[in-house]
């Protein structure tokens, strides 16, 4: 290799690299150590405590702000993996193949147009149409509701990708055998189909649960600006805005930080299935 | 199977398509309110397009766009350093770029916006170094912010094209004499437009629309695009929802352009245009 054999080219790309991931980090690692601070402000180190840790536990705005998260995932997870198992399913075996490829740009949609694009055209749609019909059955179509909708729908994206790929390399034959040794289609399903979807769709629900987990601006606009209902981001959000910060933001900060990783990184080691990089993904 | 494809469609259409029309049809209403339908004309589109909003218009392309280019040159170098390691090692670092994809981005930003406020460790190693500027509340600050917080969605996609670079190539042309430019120049740059191309896609489209980022770093201080959206559909004073998705609709306008262009500025013949919808496609 050319550049390799000039070390001071080396070494200087090398400390250019270093650096750059150093200045990503360090501010996250910060944050995260700040959470153990004993002082009373954010921003002063006083020695290592637990202290707030204690505090956001007993802080019910938190856990209503982590259990919304967590509700909200679950429930969105659900519903895009549902839509994009189901679409996924259709689009491998339609008869249209350019059809097909009309639908796929189609699902891909939100991973391509500016999110708060997106987010103001689900609050106009859920508040002009939803809301109304909704009421007019007798039901409240809340906040809770109007986020879980968007979240699916901006998860449907990522789901749809993760789950396409893997239906590329979904073996029909099996299937055909199976069929003409008299299974019948529920058979085909729970032993042919699941087992070999089955990486793909724990991959997908990953992946929607760390989109969930990371939205701001579908949350956002939904509950209308976080004082309908909060999300974990968004009682960050809040907190951020106050005056009079404690080292309680970063702890809330540090378990976010925690739980949305877990989700991605099972997410990408299990879409990750054929090269190294080339399913690396992220939510962006 | 025949109809397995339906929920999803009609989900989409629901969510995604119809908004867009309703957007549209919201905009050419000339009352600020939601639900009064007429009279119809252009004067939502007229004030967006009028100072002073054609100049946040104008401030959050140039804007969006410098940064795109010095995020996409902070992470080449990184990436082509990463592409020319042995492999283990490479999978290593890459990784290591890929991780703060996960990171919640509202905590990566709040952490980048206590470094950089008034006494914040970078504000104080950039008073030690003779640089005495603010940066919250500042358009610097938004932009370094703007810059701190897309680096991560760079690195996949040009390192797609990176890695597929033959070293054989560019050490053919050094021996036949040509220096580091022109290796750049004539074997390097076009093999990894594809992936440049992707990676701005990926970064300026958002960027554009970014309202998080100017709202915390910029306290108010500093609009653009995204904040004056937030504020037609969720302000306290005065909000207007038909003016709102008129500038909506202009930031789609500005970003279908741009990305228009962008896929226009590849070289033609050459598989480029197919090959960066590939790498959209994959991440």
């Amino acid at each position: 290799m050319v550049n390799s054999s000039n070390p001071m080219r080396k070494k200087l790309l090398l400390g250019w690299t270093v650096l750059s991931l150093a200045l990503l980090y360090t501010p996250v690692f910060m944050l995260v150590f700040y959470g153990f601070n004993a002082g009373q402000f954010a921003l002063r180190w006083e020695g290592f405590s637990l202290r707030w840790y204690a505090a956001a536990l007993s802080n019910e705005e938190m856990i209503l702000a982590l259990l919304n998260s967590l509700l909200i995932g679950l429930f969105s997870t659900v519903i895009s993996v549902a839509l994009a198992f189901t679409y996924c399913l259709w689009a491998q075996r339609t008869r249209f193949k350019r059809l097909a490829g009309t639908s796929d740009s189609l699902m891909s949609l939100p991973l391509f147009i500016p999110e708060i694009v997106l987010s103001i055209g689900l609050l106009v749609m859920i508040v002009r149409f939803l809301k109304p019909a909704f009421l007019e059955m007798g039901f409240n179509f809340d906040s809770l509701a109007a986020v879980i909708v968007g979240h699916a729908t901006l998860a449907v994206g990522y789901a749809s990708l993760v789950l396409r790929t893997r239906f590329n390399s979904y073996d029909i034959q099996q299937e055909l055998a199976a069929r003409d040794l008299g299974a019948g289609s529920r058979q085909i399903f729970l032993e042919i189909m699941l087992p070999q979807i089955m990486p793909g769709l724990a991959a997908a629900a990953c992946l929607s649960f760390a989109v969930s987990l990371d939205d701001f601006y579908v949350s956002y606009f939904l509950s209308t600006g976080g004082s309908a209902l909060k999300t974990l981001p968004l009682y960050i959000w809040s907190l951020q805005g106050r005056k009079a910060m404690t080292p309680e933001i970063n702890v809330v900060s540090s378990v976010l930080l925690i739980v949305a990783l877990l989700f991605f990184c099972t997410g990408l080691t299990l879409s990750r299935s054929r090269s190294s990089v080339e399913n690396l993904k992220g939510p962006t | 199977m025949k109809w397995t494809g339906l929920p999803a469609k009609i989900w989409m259409s629901l969510f995604v398509l119809f908004p867009f029309v309703w957007l549209l049809f919201l905009s050419v209403q000339k009352n600020s309110y939601i639900n009064q339908s007429g009279p119809y004309g252009f004067s939502q589109f007229k004030r967006a397009l009028n100072p002073p909003f054609s100049g946040i218009i104008v401030n959050s392309l140039v804007y969006s766009f410098a940064a795109s280019v010095c995020v996409i040159g902070i992470a080449i170098p990184i990436v082509r350093y990463i592409s020319q390691l042995p492999p283990r090692k490479r999978t290593l670092w890459i990784l290591l770029c890929a991780i703060p994809l996960g990171l919640n981005f509202v905590v990566r930003i709040y952490a980048w916006f206590v470094l950089i406020r008034p006494e914040g460790l970078l504000t104080l190693i950039l008073e030690y170094l003779g640089i005495n500027s603010p940066l919250a509340s500042t358009r610097a600050g938004v932009f370094m912010s703007m810059v701190y917080g897309y680096l991560p969605f760079a690195f996949l996609p040009l390192y797609t094209v990176f890695e597929r670079l033959d070293p054989s190539q560019t050490e053919a042309a050094s021996d036949l004499g040509a220096g580091t430019l022109q290796r750049w120049r004539y074997i390097i740059l076009p093999a990894v437009v594809p992936g440049v191309v992707a990676s701005f896609i990926f970064i300026f489209v958002p960027m554009l629309g970014e309202y998080l980022i100017p709202k915390m770093i910029g306290g108010g201080l500093v609009s653009s695009l995204g904040t004056q959206i937030e504020s037609q559909f969720l302000g306290s004073t005065k909000p207007n929802w038909p003016f709102g998705a008129a500038l909506s609709l202009c930031l789609l306008v500005c970003a279908s352009a741009v990305l228009f262009i962008a896929v226009k500025l590849l070289p033609k013949g050459h598989s480029g245009q197919k090959s960066t919808w590939s790498i959209l496609q994959i991440q």
